[in-house]
């Protein structure tokens, strides 16, 4: 990507305090890059074209040196409320619904400078692991438009990856933000479980949420992480500690770092590609100090089971609200039973109706126990086989997904299938922990792979670190590009 | 209590109490009432997606406080949970509650049935949030105002140990009577600030099973509730005898009516899928916190009516009625150590004072005559200027002008003609304008020296002391 | 173990959605796919863990910090009902209220 729409965070901030850039001028190449480009991803539902350009000029007049993501334009996932600008989740329930506050994040982005250029476009209320549960349209894969950008921060991974924005918001709930940045090879951090706040994030799963950035790299990734982070007195499920510094120890390198390989990993059937990128960061990392321990790591199969019925059950009520009473469409009828059932009806896509009737079903009396109540009993204890493993390593690696990007289509007559294609995300959304995707190379059919780093709860520090290492390793970005293959 | 021959009552009841915070229960809207609908509403009360709650510690501490005066355990974790609905008065659909883990469990309330001392055992209080409001619109539409939605409220639940209406009436006035101590509810039932179900069942003497219980809701007065517990009782008592089953059914009072209006029941729809609130870690309450809140606590009712009977020397009645409203209580008790007479004290607060609140349905914090103007009051009646019958015009004037009781008795000229000159004359003047009654009277009918006071007394305007008059009456007709 | 039509139908009506037959044949066979995938639970020996541990979501240890009783701003009335599919000066509005679930309507 040439332009300044596809500079990284880092270099962006570079180029402003050398004065060899103006956010008008960044933000225009974006909206450009938009124009040109959106048309065939459809990564954005909506582009704030004269707010971003209003924005930039103010920003203009003030000191590029004051703001740590001063001039950066950020796309931000449609189920993060945006003031007065639609929020839809990919969800025709909220018809035209604008909501009248601003996200915790939103206002944080703002305040350190930056510049939030649209909304993405993102599975319905983000269930979904390829964007084709989006009630917008599908977005496609920049590096081949026959495979879908991942989910359910499709749009947003897309956005990166197209360079048509620097860097994106994203949520992750069982992967969303990790998957899609693998398949589109960028970079996509989910932090420790309420390391950023979720006001104003539409719930999908409650205890599973996180808001996370995507970004051309691990830099641009702890740039919007350190900005982001930190307590919030609306969410009180967030980290009452401040985030760690996140930038200073970032270029310290693998050498006093000890990784861990999940020893459960052989009874996986891994892409070629997925099992190449492992085997060439292992070396790496033995090069640099000390080869990686194998691990076990009990629950990573069950984790999906736990994950899905976790996730459902909280879905389940979250979505209740969603009833064309106070906001979004309504289906009139007389009668406010079957105004409710025909507002969801018709307002809820399929996969999102399938994953509230579980919810309801693993929650109802007679299934509670057998269910929820033991899936809570097993994200304890995935919980605990995590905490002994961050005793013994400061970095656990494993593959982001098993394989590459599916086609478009690929999955959706199968939800078991393409529910199993989280199976390396979702243990890190159990046991809270922060976990990053960073591009490693490409598969056979030229499609992004990713490694995944998962860190000790809090350790966003350690993490990134490792990430920016590997980043220097794999050397993905100057490597490769979307729709050129090996650059 | 029997439920009728061969039936012993069980009752149980759920006690809703508005919190008087100043914001709601899980964001930080004014907790206000009687405002334009839909103003006092926030993201998070009106359930807009992505709005997450956040606990009022206020509304904590105030449930720790009923907790600690009712004796309860304060748990030292507790958990909020969902409890999930359709109705369009919870715009999230779910309503925030405490389920498995409350924040107080255990716990008793003593009240007096009949002069004998009645025990009943709570199983929890815990927090949740109030629903909205709905009104009938036009065309039978329903209208939805969430001013109200999210307001704290207390949920006092008993154990099923309540044997008769009267009882459970007993228990609510004495509920009541704490919340209003602590200073934590209104207790306004009619407005609804204090909210009562009641569960009922029939038990079959010397059979241990519970019977089926039936529910009813929308009883907004302590009469409605024990109207609607006779009505209930009798309609299952005939049931059973009849050979009926009981089914459980959740009814409504109709107070106008003077009935029970049975719900409509949606089995299929009606599965509240507890489960823990995602977006609330534990609350914990350290020690800190407890001690806290026992300090806040003042001497409750049934402490400060025992000590009013020990320390001041009063009848249980009037401790009783003394102590029925803390800021009664506090006017007495000032009066009394003020006057030093405890029991002419009690008189005067009982007869007057409470006649006059209840006349004019004011509180006590805006009555105009203070403890000491009433003190002052007192006083000049104990000490002879003012006549004990006169006092009542000096009240009166006391509260209608505000001022001292020494300013009123000068005014109105109400002290007493204490000169015996003076009451002489009149005696001599009533006496000589009544040769028959004094005829009479000589004659043995000695009842008229009641009459020959009410003159003496009705010539001076009031301001002889009768004890006197009838003294020098005594000595004119020769006795 | 399958889903019985009664026990799909009860689901439906407690989550207040109404499938087409098509739709529902569909959902009801991939639910039994689901759930069948997710019993696997069951097998787990999860030993003396409780699902009362677990109470503070996936936050473990996080503690909830009660807020002040300090009155905060409200929304505007406008921006709130502008959003409303139906209102009536400053109410929401629904269809009739026939019945209700949790207590008495109010008049």
């Amino acid at each position: 990507m040439s332009g300044l729409a596809g500079k990284s965070v880092g270099e962006l901030l570079l180029l402003y305090r050398d004065g060899a850039a103006r956010p008008a001028e960044v933000v225009g190449d974006c909206l450009d890059a938009i124009d040109s480009r959106d048309r065939v991803a459809g990564a954005f539902l909506e582009v704030f074209r004269d707010e971003a350009m209003a924005r930039a000029e103010e920003l203009g007049k003030e000191d590029p040196g004051r703001l740590p993501l001063y001039g950066i334009p950020v796309a931000v996932k449609d189920n993060i409320c945006t003031c007065g600008l639609p929020t839809t989740c990919g969800s025709k329930i909220l018809g035209r619904y604008r909501p009248p506050y601003d996200a915790t994040v939103v206002e944080r982005l703002t305040a350190a400078g930056a510049i939030i250029i649209g909304k993405t476009n993102m599975d319905e209320f983000a269930m979904g692991s390829s964007n084709e549960y989006s009630a917008f349209g599908r977005v496609r894969n920049p590096w081949n438009e026959e495979y879908t950008p991942g989910g359910s921060s499709g749009g947003s991974a897309a956005a990166v990856a197209a360079g048509m924005v620097p860097a994106a918001l994203g949520s992750d709930t069982g992967g969303s933000i990790r998957q899609p940045a693998s398949f589109c090879g960028v970079t996509g951090l989910k932090g420790t479980y309420g390391r950023i706040s979720r006001y104003g994030l539409v719930a999908f799963a409650s205890s599973f949420d996180q808001i996370g950035p995507i970004a051309n790299d691990a830099e641009g990734c702890a740039l919007l992480m350190q900005a982001l982070a930190g307590p919030d007195g609306r969410d009180s499920t967030a980290i009452e500690e401040d985030c760690p510094d996140l930038l200073s120890g970032l270029d310290a390198g693998l050498a006093d770092l000890s990784f861990g390989i999940p020893e459960e990993l052989g009874s996986w059937d891994l892409d070629p590609a997925v099992a190449s990128a492992l085997d060439e960061a292992s070396r790496a990392v033995a090069a640099a100090g000390v080869a990686p321990e194998t691990v076990p790591l009990p629950g990573m199969e069950i984790s999906i089971a736990c994950y899905y019925v976790i996730a459902n059950a909280e879905a389940s009520s979250n979505l209740a609200r969603f009833d064309g009473v106070r906001y979004g469409m309504r289906e009139n009828t007389g009668s406010l039973g079957s105004l409710y059932a025909l507002t969801r009806t018709a307002g809820f896509g399929e996969e999102v109706k399938r994953r509230i009737l579980l919810g309801t079903y693993v929650l109802s009396a007679g299934y509670y126990d057998a269910y929820y109540s033991k899936a809570l009993s097993v994200r304890e204890m995935i919980r605990k086989a995590y905490g002994a493993v961050f005793s013994r390593i400061d970095l656990l690696m494993l593959p982001v997904t098993p394989g590459q990007a599916f086609l478009l289509g690929e999955k959706l007559d199968d939800p078991v299938s393409m529910y199993l294609s989280d199976i390396f995300t979702t243990p890190a959304n159990i046991a809270g922990l922060p976990a990053i995707s960073i591009p490693a190379g490409l598969s056979a059919d030229g499609l992004p792979v990713g490694v995944q780093l998962v860190a000790a709860a809090g350790r966003e520090d350690v993490l990134l670190r490792g990430a920016r290492g590997l980043e220097k390793l794999f050397r993905f970005r100057e490597r490769s590009v979307p729709g050129g293959g090996d650059a | 209590m029997a439920g009728g021959a061969g039936y012993v009552t069980v009752i149980g009841l759920e006690v809703h109490a508005q919190l008087l915070t100043r914001t709601k229960m899980f964001c930080r809207c004014p907790a206000a009432f009687g405002e334009e609908p839909n103003t006092m509403v926030c993201p998070v009360c009106l359930g807009l997606p992505g709005a997450l709650p956040s606990v009022n510690r206020e509304a904590v501490s105030m449930a720790v406080r009923l907790g600690l005066a009712l004796g309860c355990v304060i748990e030292r974790e507790s958990a909020f949970a969902r409890k999930n609905y359709f109705y369009p008065d919870a715009p999230r659909n779910y309503q925030i509650s405490m389920y498995d883990r409350p924040l107080c469990t255990g716990g008793s309330l003593v009240f007096e049935d009949e002069g004998t001392e009645v025990n009943v055992r709570l199983e929890r209080i815990h927090l949740e949030d109030d629903a909205g409001k709905l009104l009938h619109g036009r065309g039978g539409h329903s209208l939805i105002d969430f001013n109200r939605c999210g307001v704290p409220l207390a949920e006092i639940v008993t154990r099923p140990e309540i044997h008769s209406p009267r009882q459970a009436s007993l228990f609510l006035r004495r509920l009541r009577q704490m919340l209003r101590y602590l200073e934590i509810c209104d207790g306004n039932l009619e407005e609804g600030s204090m909210r009562v179900d009641v569960n009922v069942s029939l038990r079959r003497t010397g059979d241990d099973a519970l019977g089926t219980r039936t529910e009813i809701k929308n009883l907004n007065s302590f009469k409605a509730v024990e109207a609607g517990l006779e009505v209930e009782i009798k309609r299952q008592r005939d049931e059973l005898e009849s050979g009926g089953t009981i089914v459980q059914v959740t009814s409504l009072w109709d107070a106008r009516e003077k009935k029970l209006v049975t719900m409509r029941s949606k089995e299929r729809a009606h599965d509240y899928r507890y489960f823990p609130e995602p977006d609330l870690p534990l609350l914990i309450i350290g020690e800190g916190w407890i001690e806290e809140e026992r300090a806040k606590i003042p001497e409750l009712p049934l402490d400060r009516e025992r000590r009013f009977r020990r320390e001041y020397g009063l009848p249980a009645y009037d401790a009783g009625v003394l102590t029925a409203e803390s800021d009664i209580a506090d006017y007495y008790e000032e009066t009394a150590n003020l006057t030093g007479e405890p029991k002419t004290s009690a008189n005067w607060v009982m007869r007057d004072v409470l006649r006059e609140l209840k006349s004019t349905g004011g509180d006590i914090g805006g009555f105009p005559a203070g403890p000491a103007a009433l003190a002052g009051l007192i006083d000049l009646v104990k000490g002879g200027v003012v006549s004990n019958s006169a006092g009542a015009d000096v009240f009166a004037a006391m509260i209608e002008s505000g001022e001292s009781a020494a300013d009123a008795v000068k005014r109105l000229g109400l002290e007493c003609i204490s000169e015996v000159n003076e009451l002489e004359e009149i005696v001599d003047r009533v006496l000589e304008s009544k040769p028959d009654e004094v005829e009479r009277y000589h004659r043995g009918k000695k009842q008229l020296m009641k009459f020959f006071v009410g003159q003496v007394m009705k010539e001076s305007g009031g301001k002889a002391d009768p004890l006197i008059v009838s003294g020098i009456l005594r000595r004119k007709l020769g006795e | 173990m399958k889903l019985t039509d009664m026990e799909f139908g009860d689901l439906e009506a407690i989550a207040r959605v109404d499938l087409d037959p098509e739709e529902r044949d569909r959902l009801r066979l991939q639910l039994d796919r689901i759930i069948g995938f997710v019993r696997k639970l069951q097998e787990v020996e999860t030993g003396g863990t409780g699902a009362d541990g677990v109470r503070g979501g996936a936050t473990g240890g996080t503690v909830t910090q009660p807020a002040a009783d300090e009155p905060g701003d409200c929304l505007d009335r406008e921006e709130v009902l502008g959003q409303a599919p139906d209102r009536e000066g400053g109410f929401f509005r629904v269809p009739p209220v026939i019945d209700r679930e949790d207590g008495g309507m109010e008049s």
